[in-house]
């Protein structure tokens, strides 16, 4: 049963690591306030990919192929360009908040609408498909003559697994003193971008609206077993894809090298400043 | 906010989201092999076999029933004739689980692939789609759209609207208007009044 661990693993992981960042992010700069948004968002992704899972799982319909990768596919894009708003916008606050000047500009610019669809994106847009495999092994475990629940269980287990780390990662976010954490923080989230933008452009090949899908960069799966546990931590966490297409390679570079350069320099000049360590704990009611 | 502003902003992405979920539909199966007419076919997959009920079917939507009989993750492909275009896929089918590819396919020559672990070329056969008779250009769906507005005014906060859709709207030549209707919604009574009365006076 560790195939169906593995997924629930690396679907959990791909939907848990932006929230639990952001999470930490709005704990620690003191914005506390807009973590409802956030929540809000995650909330209606699950519910919504759970209920149009259900529907197409039981419904008289269901998705067709183009349509489903397509869903994936855009909503992976938009959700680069949302999170890579919401790294600079970090970045900005951090700046600010060295001197401790948050004003209230700040607190009401940046718009508990955009958590709500910062939330709603980074859960949405595999929610779909982690939901149709849910509602899968759901039916495994009900069917008629003696289900089997060995699929739900492991797949549960595996989003458990990915919750938890998820939440040590929210923990040791708070370990490093402010300065450095905006830094590696944003940084992570740069890397963690330009995977789901490279994802996202492998779905829309597969849809047949990008071309190139049998133009491989490189191909590890023989190294790297697309099945293995290490496997499903780089693709869970950077979707990383041991067989990677021309574009998709592009498209991350075209993406991490701008975006990367900007955002260091833009440390680096913050880093001229020392930031003040503060120490927060993180409280329950956050995680 | 007037009426007409918020109108403007919901109706696109409304009308998006109402089409893409109208044509992106497919007809489920009932499991019932011979109830759609041959186009429901179950796939056994196991980590050296990949066993279709049928390895033809007419042309029109078809329902792939895939069962992960092995010990791996298996994805389950259609291709096209040259062997590598996805004519239709589904991905993470953990063992033990059954997972349904629904897809639109005109007659021709495909593959069909099972890839247990996610590697390699996969388990791969020769499918045929017989011709049917069936329209494969759309999925063939009885679906439409539905307006609703609530604006004070219809003539500018409507009427406007729907013009400005008219002439500049790119999924307007997908739509084929049916009909409209428009009510009178009176103000709501106060303390000691009957609804509409502020009409009459």
């Amino acid at each position: 049963m560790t195939a169906n661990f593995l997924i629930g693993l690396r679907e959990g992981l791909e939907a848990s690591l932006v929230v639990s960042i952001v999470v930490a992010y709005l704990v620690r700069s003191d914005r506390r306030e807009l973590l409802r948004g956030l929540w809000s968002g995650v909330a209606a992704a699950v519910a919504v990919s759970l209920a149009f899972g259900a529907l197409l799982t039981y419904g008289p319909r269901g998705l067709t192929f183009e349509a489903q990768e397509l869903i994936g596919g855009s909503l992976s894009i938009v959700a680069v360009a949302f999170v890579t708003w919401m790294i600079f916008w970090m970045a900005a606050a951090g700046r600010r908040m060295a001197g401790d000047l948050r004003s209230e500009v700040d607190r009401a610019a940046a718009g508990r609408w955009s958590l709500v669809l910062v939330g709603a994106l980074a859960v949405g847009r595999e929610g779909l498909e982690t939901a149709l495999f849910l509602w899968a092994a759901t039916r495994a475990a009900a069917a008629e003559g003696g289900g089997t629940w060995g699929p739900l269980a492991a797949s549960a287990l595996g989003l458990a697994v990915a919750a938890g780390l998820a939440y040590l990662l929210y923990r040791g976010a708070f370990r490093l003193d402010l300065g450095r954490f905006f830094t590696w923080t944003g940084g992570f989230l740069v890397l963690v971008a330009a995977g789901v933008l490279s994802y996202g452009v492998h779905d829309l090949q597969e849809a047949g609206l990008l071309p190139g899908l049998h133009t491989i960069l490189f191909d590890v799966s023989h190294v790297i077993e697309p099945s293995s546990w290490l496997a499903t931590l780089l693709k869970g966490v950077l979707n990383f894809s041991p067989t990677t297409t021309v574009l998709e390679g592009l498209a991350w570079l075209l993406y991490v090298v701008p975006t990367m350069t900007f955002f260091v320099l833009q440390a680096r000049r913050r880093g001229g400043r020392t930031v003040p360590s503060r120490t927060h704990v993180p409280s329950g009611s956050a995680s | 906010v007037t009426p007409l502003h918020s109108l403007r902003s919901i109706t696109l992405p409304t009308a998006l989201a109402a089409v893409l979920l109208s044509s992106a539909c497919a007809v489920n199966s009932t499991g019932e092999p011979d109830e759609a007419g041959g186009r429901t076919l179950s796939v056994t997959a196991s980590g050296a076999e990949c066993a279709l009920s049928a390895t033809s079917a007419p042309a029109g939507t078809l329902s792939f029933e895939v069962d992960n009989a092995g010990s791996e993750v298996t994805e389950f492909y259609l291709l096209g004739d040259d062997g590598q275009r996805i004519i239709g896929e589904v991905e993470n089918i953990g063992p033990g689980l059954t997972r349904n590819l629904v897809v639109t396919v005109p007659e021709g020559d495909y593959y069909t692939v099972c890839k247990p672990g996610m590697t390699g070329e996969g388990i791969r056969a020769a499918f045929e789609v017989t011709p049917s008779g069936d329209d494969t250009t759309t999925t063939g769906l009885d679906a439409g759209l539905f307006f609703l507005a609530f604006v004070r005014d219809p003539r500018s906060g409507f009427i406007d609207v729907q013009n400005r859709m008219a002439r500049h709207d790119a999924l307007m030549e997908y739509l084929t208007f049916t009909s409209s209707a428009l009510f009178a919604v009176p103000p709501g009574p106060g303390g000691g009044e009957f609804v509409g009365q502020a009409l009459f006076a």
